[in-house]
């Protein structure tokens, strides 16, 4: 069965789509992958380049579909590049040989395999390394390998994966679904200790199950929900190695190759926001104005948590100020439609502050804490915690939910760390003219019992804390508390800052005091 | 299987808890007025309790609540209706005897440890007894109005010996003063509470 599911994914993935699960096959065969065009565009003709288990570099050419003698023309400058020109990256001895291979998940022609023969011969002067070929049915017999045991195995599950796969693809990710369908892959659940060399084979069968499980996804290029994916399976990987303590040998790969995946997305995404003429607007103009805003907001973080990422990493990004723009000039739309919209609306306030926009930053988050107080800390529903995502909270607080009871009043799981937020932004006068509404309202913030357990969607174990702002407040201790080291946050997320701003946006039940103190430290160390 | 409708029957069942959680709300003041909190993961919770101005952190885990129901095939058919509705509303009386009696439970130890707690002993409930519970606890008013907020949980039949109590005792001129000069000073550490909720130096 998962033959078909993979020849069947394989089939109307393109190049690029099948480009990082590609990568994971090789890395799983004992290749260390050292470059993945991170655009999917060719360069010198090598879109992944490998150190092979023997210590020889290769070089792979990802293609599309099936190569006739007319396709083979076309690319065949590519190819000669591929073959001819040297590797040419830090990790590969200048000089050193490597061998070329041209992959392609379709077939190729009689006619193109003779001509490759015949080529072969003419560019051994330059390569005595002949360009290999890869076709569909090599590709489906390693990708399935790659799977190893750690497949869906019962019904149901097998079940979840496909109604996962066959997804519209259009609307947002169905996270606690995909969620609960990786737990029946990574090894999470079983409380014996679980070998490095599993931990490793799972998480690269996550990223391959992720990439089938995705193409809808990306055939509507819906890039928001593609990133949302990778994100999860990321976190997923982090948890199986949190909880079997596993080398970062064993699963660094997958993770990067997951991260690299979501990175992509939100690339496309905003590339998608350069290239858009509409003002945001999308779909029937009677029901848009509806979640314009949500949209606005959704764009807000994403695209400022992607600036953030590359800034955590001390990369200069080519659309930093298409960002800066939008902030300013959208920001006056963003909507609150719960608390899970506090961490997108925290990265833009984090993203601003960059750009030297100190007072937007800040009265963005005024904007949300007063949001907050006002709705929570009086009578009525409040506002929908942050287990409730965009679609279910606007739902919720338009009445398309009637059978819903929950309420929200009372509580805030969003505010203490907002209020540490303006306070270390000496932001007193704010402060003091929220504090007597925030005291109506419970810091509320959950503690998972076991560091792993961050990662999950929803922990087993673990606590749900609410405390009492203090009647009074010292300014000077509530100074103190908000520079305090990050505590409670597990190292696995610490040591990759970068990798932090786009967990909190897809997982924000995990932004809390501890979350924003770590990210905002790790911007600040390398600003 | 036989032919079935699950996605409708979801809706239903979704429409028929709602029901049941009114009606258990109608039938226990706690449920009905009670602070909620759907805890979405997690198996513990902790919140903080003031005794004598200081504050305490309550570590603690949920409670299970059981209530039998018992269904005979020959009875299925006809569950519909009032026969459906009957049995929903045994269903939420058994709920609302549990949840009221947690929720007595929960508060007699919170008061017990608070000292706000009066046991009269079995003694009628008298001026003095009354005075002496409004006194231990704290009042809530209304900031718009100025008015006393709360609501008195009883028994119903004590709730209506309160009632005819409190008509008789309107009437004495000097218990009524006492209780002004009560709420007068209750109003003071309220006001005084209330102008706690400031950011200091």
């Amino acid at each position: 069965m998962i033959e078909r599911v993979v020849e069947n994914w394989l089939t109307s993935a393109n190049e690029r789509q099948y480009q990082i699960p590609f990568c994971q096959v090789l890395s799983s065969e004992g290749e260390t992958v050292i470059y993945a065009s991170p655009h999917g565009a060719l360069e010198q003709g090598k879109d992944v380049i490998t150190i092979a288990a023997d210590r020889v570099p290769c070089a792979y050419q990802l293609k599309a579909g099936r190569i006739n003698l007319k396709g083979w023309q076309a690319i065949r400058g590519e190819i000669d590049e591929l073959v001819e020109l040297p590797i040419s990256h830090p990790s590969v001895p200048t000089g050193k040989l490597h061998r070329p291979y041209l992959v392609t998940n379709g077939a190729v022609s009689d006619t193109v395999l003779n001509r490759i023969e015949s080529t072969n011969r003419v560019w051994k002067k330059y390569n005595p390394k002949p360009l290999r070929l890869i076709q569909s049915g090599e590709l489906v017999t390693r990708f399935v390998r790659a799977h190893g045991s750690f497949l869906p195995r019962e019904t149901k599950d097998f079940s979840s994966f496909l109604e996962l796969i066959v997804n519209g693809g259009s609307g947002p990710f169905d996270k606690e679904r995909f969620s609960s369908f990786l737990e029946s892959i990574v090894p999470i659940r079983p409380s014996t200790h679980v070998l490095p060399r599993d931990v490793g084979r799972s998480a690269a069968s996550a990223v391959l199950l992720t990439s089938y499980i995705v193409q809808g996804c990306e055939r509507e290029q819906n890039h928001w929900a593609v990133f949302e994916a990778w994100i999860v399976t990321a976190s997923y990987i982090l948890a199986a190695a949190s909880k079997h303590r596993t080398p970062v040998k064993w699963w660094v790969r997958s993770f990067d190759l997951c991260e690299l995946a979501a990175v992509r997305a939100l690339e496309s995404l905003c590339q998608e926001c350069v290239e858009n003429h509409t003002l945001f607007t999308q779909g029937d103009p009677f029901t848009d104005g509806a979640f314009y805003p949500v949209r606005i907001t959704i764009l807000a973080g994403t695209l400022s948590s992607l600036s953030l990422y590359h800034r955590l990493r001390s990369e200069k990004w080519e659309h930093e100020s298409f960002v800066q723009d939008f902030l300013l000039a959208h920001t006056k739309r963003i909507q609150v439609w719960g608390e899970s919209a506090a961490p997108y609306m925290t990265m833009a306030a984090l993203e601003l502050e960059q750009h030297g926009a100190h007072a937007r930053s800040e009265q963005l988050i005024g904007q949300l804490v007063e949001t907050i107080v006002s709705l929570n800390g009086s009578k009525g529903r409040g506002l929908p915690n942050p287990y409730y995502d965009p679609e279910s909270a606007v739902r919720l607080i338009s009445g398309m939910e009637p059978t819903n009871p929950e309420l929200f009043t009372g509580n805030s799981y969003a505010l203490e760390p907002l209020v540490e937020f303006l306070a270390r932004r000496l932001a007193r006068g704010m402060l003091t003219h929220f504090w007597e509404r925030i005291t109506r309202v419970h810091f509320t913030g959950f503690r998972p019992a076991e560091e792993w357990e961050w990662f999950r969607w929803r922990a087993e174990n673990g606590s749900l804390d609410h405390r009492m702002p203090n009647t009074p407040q010292s300014w000077a201790a509530l100074l103190d508390a908000a520079e305090n080291a990050p505590s409670d946050v597990p190292s696995l997320l610490r040591d990759r800052p970068s990798f932090m701003p786009f967990f909190g946006l897809v997982f924000p039940h995990r932004f809390g005091v501890g979350f924003l103190r770590s990210l905002e430290r790790a911007i600040q160390e390398r600003s | 299987m036989l032919p079935d409708f699950p996605k409708s029957r979801k809706e239903l069942s979704e429409k028929l808890r709602l029901h049941l959680r009114l009606r258990v709300q109608g039938k226990s003041p706690w449920a009905a007025l009670g602070r909620e909190h759907t805890q979405h993961e997690g198996r513990a919770f902790s919140y903080e309790q003031i005794i004598d101005e200081s504050k305490r952190i309550v570590e603690t885990g949920f409670e299970e609540m059981v209530v039998p129901i018992r269904f005979e095939f020959k009875d299925i058919p006809d569950l519909v209706g009032e026969a459906l509705f009957r049995k929903l509303d045994e269903m939420a009386d058994n709920i609302a005897e549990q949840t009221s009696q947690l929720g007595q439970r929960r508060l007699n130890e919170a008061t017990q440890l608070a000292g706000t707690a009066i046991d009269a002993g079995g003694q009628p409930f008298t001026q003095e007894l009354f005075l002496q519970g409004e006194s231990a606890r704290d009042w809530e008013f209304n900031h718009l109005t100025g008015q006393q907020e709360g609501v008195y949980i009883a028994h119903p039949q004590t709730a209506e010996r309160m009632h005819s109590l409190w008509q008789e005792w309107e009437k004495d001129s000097a218990f009524m003063k006492r209780v002004a000069e009560l709420k007068a000073r209750k109003y003071e550490e309220w006001r005084d509470r209330e102008s706690r909720r400031k950011l200091v130096d």
